[in-house]
C-alpha cells in the first residue's frame, strides 16, 4: 500500500511547484464567471421585478457561481488528457510491467490534484467573502459534507473520463470525446446554470442521469438546500452510478491492453 | 498580393489533404461542435424561462445573436485557431528563426497555415442555424442589414485574432507557457452573453480595452435598427485600432525575441 | 565590381551580449523572481571583426557557446547585434528587408525548416510561392538538386518518415532552390552517418563550384571544415583566435608528424611494453604501429624505432589536417 501514499504525494508537490500563473489563471476564471453571472442575474432580477428565481435569491445565485468553479476543479480533477496521452506516446508501456494498477494509479494522481484543489478553495472562499456574503450561508459543518459529497461525485467523473481516455487504445485522438464530456456535464451537472432553474421534465429526465450528483449536488449542500435523507440518498445513488461505469472502465481498459500488447510496442 | 492568394491555396491544399487522415477525430470534433451549439442554445432557453427580456432583447433576438457568436467561433476555429494554437511554442523553442528569414509576412504564414475542414462544416451548420433564426423571426430586416450582419461578423473574427495575438505577445518576455492566452480563453466568455447587460466599468472594459462584444454583440445590433453609424463606426473602428496594437506589439516582441536569444 | 561592394560580409566591432537570470526551480523561486531578479551578462560576441570576399567559403570553428551559431544568426538577421556594425551584400541584416532575406539561406542542422507533415514536394512548392521562384526557373533547379542529391524516389513522402540523412539532403534542397547569394551552414552534417556525412559535403563542394556563394560553415565535425572551407576562423568565449587560411594554418601548426611502421615477420614485441623516449604509439593494427612525434624529432625517433623494433617497411607523413586544427582549439582554451 505504499506506494498509494508516494504516489499521492508526488503528485501533491507537482501540484504545488506549478508556476505562479497557474493559480492566477484559476482567480480569472472565478472572477470572470462571477462578472458574467452578476450582469446577466441583475439584468434578469430588473426587468422582471422580482426577489428570487427557483427558490434562488440574487445573492445566492451570485454565491452559486462563486463556488461552482472550485467544486467543478475539485470533482473534474486535471482532466487534461494525460491519460490518453500516455497511450498514444508509450508512457502507458511501464504500467504493463509494473505491479501496480494503472486505473488506481491514475486516480491517486488526480484524487492528489484535488486535494490541493481544497487548498485552493479555502483561500479562494476566505477571499472572495470579502466581496460577497459567503458566510452568511455557510457553515463550517455544510462546507465539510460538501467536501466530502465531492469525493463521491470525484469517483463518478474519474471513471466516466477514464472510460472516454481509454478509447485511445482504438482512435487516433480521443481529446474531442473529452471536451464533448465537459460540455455535456457542465450544463447537465449544474456547472452552467442551478439545475433547479431547468423546467420541471428535464428535471425530472435529469434525476435518472447521474449528472446531477457531479456539481449540482455537492452545490445544494454548500448553500444548505439538502437535508441530511437527502445527502444520504445522494450519496447511495452516486455510488450506485459509479459501479457499472467502473466495471465498464476495467472491462474496456483489459481489451485496450489486450490489444495494445498484442499489436506490439 | 497574388504571392499571398496562391500560398494560401497552397495552405487550403495541405490542410484538406492531412484533415481526411484522420475519419474518427474528424467526426468526433465535428460532434464536438454541435453538442457546443446544442449547449449554447439550451443555456438561454433556460434563461428565457426565467424571464421575457435579457438585457433588453426579446428570445428571438438572442437567439440570433447566439447564432452570430456560434458563426464567429466557427470561423476562428476554421480559419486561425489551429495555426495560431503553435505560435507560443514556437517562440518558446526559438522555432520563429525560419519565419523571420522568409520574404513573406511571419503572421500571415502563422495564422492562416491550417485550414480546420471539420471547423468549415460546423461552420456551415452554423449559419445554418442564423439562417433558421433570421427566418423565423418576426422582425422585419432589410436584405443591407443582413448583409451588414455577416460581415461584421466576419470582421468580429477577425478581432478575436488579434486580441488572441496580443495575449500570447508576452511569451516573448515571460519565455514560458502560453502568455495571457489561457486567459484570454477564460475572459472570451464575456462574449458569449449579450452586450447590454454589462453596464459601467466592465462594460467600457469590453469595448474599449478587451473589444469582445465587438465580436458578435455589435454585429448583431445592426439587425434591430440601432444607429448604422455607431455600430458600423465602433466594429471597424477596433479593428484597425486592434490591427496597430497587435502588430506594434509583435513587432516589439519579435525585436525582444531576437536580443534576447543566442 | 564597385569598391563598397568588393566585400559581400562586412563586420566591424560586432559586440553581442544577452543577459539571463538565474531562477530558482519551484513557486518559491518563481515568487523571489518576481521581486528581485539576478541577472547575468553573457558576452556571446566580443568586438569581432570580420570580413568576406564574394565566392568565399569559411569554415567558423569553436566550443560549444563559443559565439558560432550567434554570428550566423546575426548575420542572417534572426539576432539583432548590441553593437557594431553589420553589412551583408550591403544590407543590415536585422533590418530583415524582403530583398534582404530572398537572396540569403540558412541550414541548420539541429532545427528543421521544413514541414513535417508535409512530403518534400510540398515543400518545395510553398517555397517556390514565398520566393516568387519563376516556374521555369523552379523546375530546372529541383531537378538539378534532386539529382545531385539522388532524392527523386522519396519526394513524395512526409518529412517526418524520411531518414535523418535524407531530410538534411531535403533541407539542403530547401535552402539552395532560390539560389541565395549567401548561405548559412550551421552543422550541416550533425547526427549524420558518414555516408551521408559524405554524400552532403561532397554535394556542398560541388555547388559551390556551380554557382560560387559566399558559405559560412560551422560544424563540429573538423573534417567538414578541412574539405570544405577554403578559410577558417576560430572563435573563443566571444573573440577570434584565428582567422586565415587553412593550409597556412596546417603549416604553422603542425607540430607533430605520424610514423607508420610494419613490423617484420617474426617480430614478437609486445607494444604495450615498449618505452620509447622520442614517440608514443597512437595506434596498433595487427603489425601496422602508428606512432605520433614531434616534429623535431623525427630522426630521432626513427632512429629508436630501428633500434628497438623489427621494422619490414616505415613511412612518415602529416599529421591530419582536422587534428591540427582540434589540438589549436584545445590550446587556446
Amino acid at each position: 500500500m505504499k506506494w498509494f501514499f508516494e504516489i499521492f504525494i508526488m503528485e501533491c508537490k507537482r501540484v504545488l511547484s506549478y508556476r505562479i500563473d497557474f493559480w492566477l489563471q484559476f482567480g480569472v476564471v472565478v472572477c470572470t464567471e462571477i462578472g458574467i453571472a452578476y450582469y446577466l442575474w441583475s439584468s434578469i432580477f430588473e426587468s422582471e421585478g422580482v426577489t428570487s428565481i427557483s427558490g434562488m435569491s440574487f445573492e445566492q445565485i451570485l454565491i452559486y457561481y462563486a463556488v461552482v468553479p472550485f467544486i467543478v476543479r475539485l470533482v473534474k480533477s486535471s482532466d487534461d488528457f494525460g491519460i490518453s496521452r500516455e497511450i498514444y506516446e508509450g508512457g502507458i508501456n511501464k504500467y504493463i510491467i509494473y505491479p501496480v494498477s494503472y486505473s488506481a494509479t491514475k486516480m491517486i494522481e488526480r484524487a492528489a490534484f484535488s486535494t490541493m484543489g481544497i487548498l485552493q478553495m479555502i483561500v479562494g472562499l476566505a477571499f472572495l467573502s470579502f466581496f460577497i456574503p459567503i458566510r452568511d450561508y455557510l457553515t463550517l459543518e455544510n462546507f465539510v459534507v460538501t467536501v466530502a459529497f465531492c469525493g463521491v461525485s470525484f469517483l463518478l467523473y474519474f471513471y466516466m473520463c477514464f472510460c472516454l481516455e481509454i478509447l485511445a487504445f482504438w482512435f487516433d485522438s480521443v481529446w474531442s470525446l473529452g471536451v464533448m464530456l465537459r460540455f455535456v456535464t457542465m450544463f447537465f451537472g449544474g456547472g452552467m446554470i442551478p439545475l433547479a432553474m431547468f423546467p420541471d421534465t428535464w428535471q425530472s429526465v435529469l434525476s435518472y442521469t447521474p449528472f446531477p450528483y457531479l456539481f449540482s449536488m455537492p452545490m445544494r449542500i454548500f448553500l444548505g438546500q439538502a437535508n441530511f435523507s437527502e445527502i444520504f440518498k445522494g450519496v447511495i445513488v452516486t455510488s450506485i452510478w459509479v459501479l457499472p461505469i467502473a466495471a465498464l472502465s476495467y472491462f474496456i481498459l483489459n481489451r485496450g491492453f489486450r490489444r495494445y500488447t498484442g499489436v506490439g510496442i | 498580393m497574388t504571392k499571398y492568394l496562391k500560398l494560401y491555396s497552397h495552405f487550403l491544399k495541405f490542410s484538406l489533404s492531412n484533415s481526411l487522415q484522420f475519419r474518427f477525430d474528424f467526426t468526433f470534433r465535428i460532434l464536438m461542435d454541435c453538442i457546443f451549439y446544442v449547449v449554447n442554445i439550451m443555456f438561454f432557453k433556460v434563461i428565457f424561462a426565467h424571464t421575457s427580456l435579457l438585457g433588453g432583447w426579446t428570445e428571438e433576438q438572442v437567439m440570433i445573436f447566439v447564432s452570430a457568436h456560434l458563426i464567429v467561433d466557427a470561423l476562428q476555429m476554421t480559419f486561425f485557431s489551429n495555426g495560431a494554437w503553435m505560435i507560443p511554442v514556437y517562440i518558446n523553442k526559438g522555432d520563429l528563426d525560419y519565419y523571420l528569414l522568409r520574404p513573406v509576412s511571419d503572421l500571415f504564414f502563422l495564422c492562416l497555415r491550417e485550414f480546420a475542414l471539420n471547423s468549415f462544416v460546423n461552420l456551415i451548420i452554423a449559419v445554418v442555424i442564423s439562417i433558421y433564426f433570421l427566418t423565423t423571426s418576426t422582425i422585419d430586416f432589410e436584405w443591407w442589414q443582413i448583409l451588414l450582419f455577416y460581415l461584421l461578423i466576419l470582421n468580429g473574427s477577425y478581432i478575436h485574432l488579434l486580441i488572441r495575438i496580443i495575449t500570447i505577445t508576452p511569451v516573448f518576455w515571460t519565455h514560458s507557457g502560453r502568455g495571457l492566452e489561457m486567459a484570454f480563453w477564460t475572459l472570451e466568455r464575456f462574449a458569449e452573453r449579450p452586450d447590454t447587460i454589462y453596464k459601467g466599468w466592465l462594460r467600457y472594459s469590453l469595448m474599449f480595452i478587451l473589444p469582445f462584444i465587438a465580436l458578435c454583440s455589435f454585429p448583431t445590433r445592426i439587425l434591430f435598427g440601432e444607429s448604422l453609424l455607431e455600430v458600423l463606426g465602433y466594429c471597424i473602428g477596433i479593428s484597425v485600432l486592434f490591427t496597430f496594437v497587435a502588430r506594434f506589439l509583435w513587432k516589439a516582441g519579435l525585436k525582444s525575441y531576437s536580443s534576447a536569444s543566442s | 565590381m564597385h569598391s563598397s561592394f568588393a566585400k559581400m560580409i562586412k563586420v566591424s566591432q560586432l559586440t553581442k551580449t544577452y543577459r539571463v537570470y538565474k531562477k530558482n526551480p519551484g513557486l518559491k523561486g518563481t515568487l523571489q523572481a518576481l521581486f528581485k531578479r539576478e541577472w547575468i551578462d553573457k558576452v556571446a560576441l566580443d568586438h569581432v571583426n570580420l570580413q568576406i570576399e564574394p565566392g568565399e567559403i569559411v569554415g567558423l570553428v569553436g566550443a560549444n557557446g563559443a559565439g558560432k551559431t550567434t554570428l550566423v544568426k546575426i548575420l542572417s538577421g534572426i539576432i539583432h547585434p548590441t553593437s557594431g556594425d553589420v553589412k551583408v551584400m550591403g544590407y543590415t541584416p536585422f533590418e530583415r528587408k524582403y530583398a534582404f532575406r530572398k537572396q540569403i539561406s540558412l541550414i541548420m542542422g539541429q532545427k528543421a525548416q521544413l514541414w513535417w507533415d508535409l512530403p518534400a514536394e510540398d515543400c518545395f512548392m510553398l517555397l517556390k510561392e514565398i520566393y516568387e521562384i519563376p516556374e521555369d526557373v523552379y523546375k530546372k533547379n529541383l531537378a538539378h538538386l534532386v539529382d545531385a542529391l539522388d532524392v527523386s524516389r522519396v519526394m513524395n513522402i512526409q518529412i517526418r518518415r524520411l531518414s535523418l540523412g535524407e531530410r538534411m539532403k531535403m533541407e539542403l534542397i530547401a535552402a539552395l532552390l532560390h539560389q541565395p547569394k549567401v548561405v548559412f551552414l550551421d552543422e550541416p552534417t550533425i547526427g549524420l552517418d558518414m555516408t551521408a556525412q559524405k554524400a552532403v559535403r561532397d554535394f556542398i563542394l560541388d555547388y559551390r563550384e556551380k554557382h560560387k556563394p559566399i558559405m559560412i560553415l560551422t560544424s563540429h565535425y573538423m573534417e567538414d571544415i578541412k574539405q570544405l572551407a577554403k578559410r577558417l576562423v576560430i572563435i573563443k568565449d566571444g573573440k577570434f583566435v584565428y582567422d586565415g587560411d587553412l593550409d597556412t594554418i596546417a603549416k604553422k601548426h603542425h607540430t607533430h608528424k605520424l610514423i607508420n611502421v610494419t613490423l617484420g615477420m617474426n617480430a614478437e614485441i609486445d607494444p604495450n611494453k615498449l618505452l620509447l623516449k622520442h614517440s608514443e604509439i597512437i595506434q596498433r593494427d595487427g603489425d601496422l604501429l602508428k606512432f605520433k612525434v614531434d616534429a623535431n624529432e623525427v630522426t630521432a625517433a626513427l632512429n629508436e624505432i630501428f633500434k628497438t623494433l623489427e621494422v619490414s617497411d616505415v613511412k612518415v607523413e602529416e599529421e591530419d589536417i582536422a587534428d591540427v586544427i582540434e589540438n589549436l582549439m584545445k590550446r587556446n582554451r
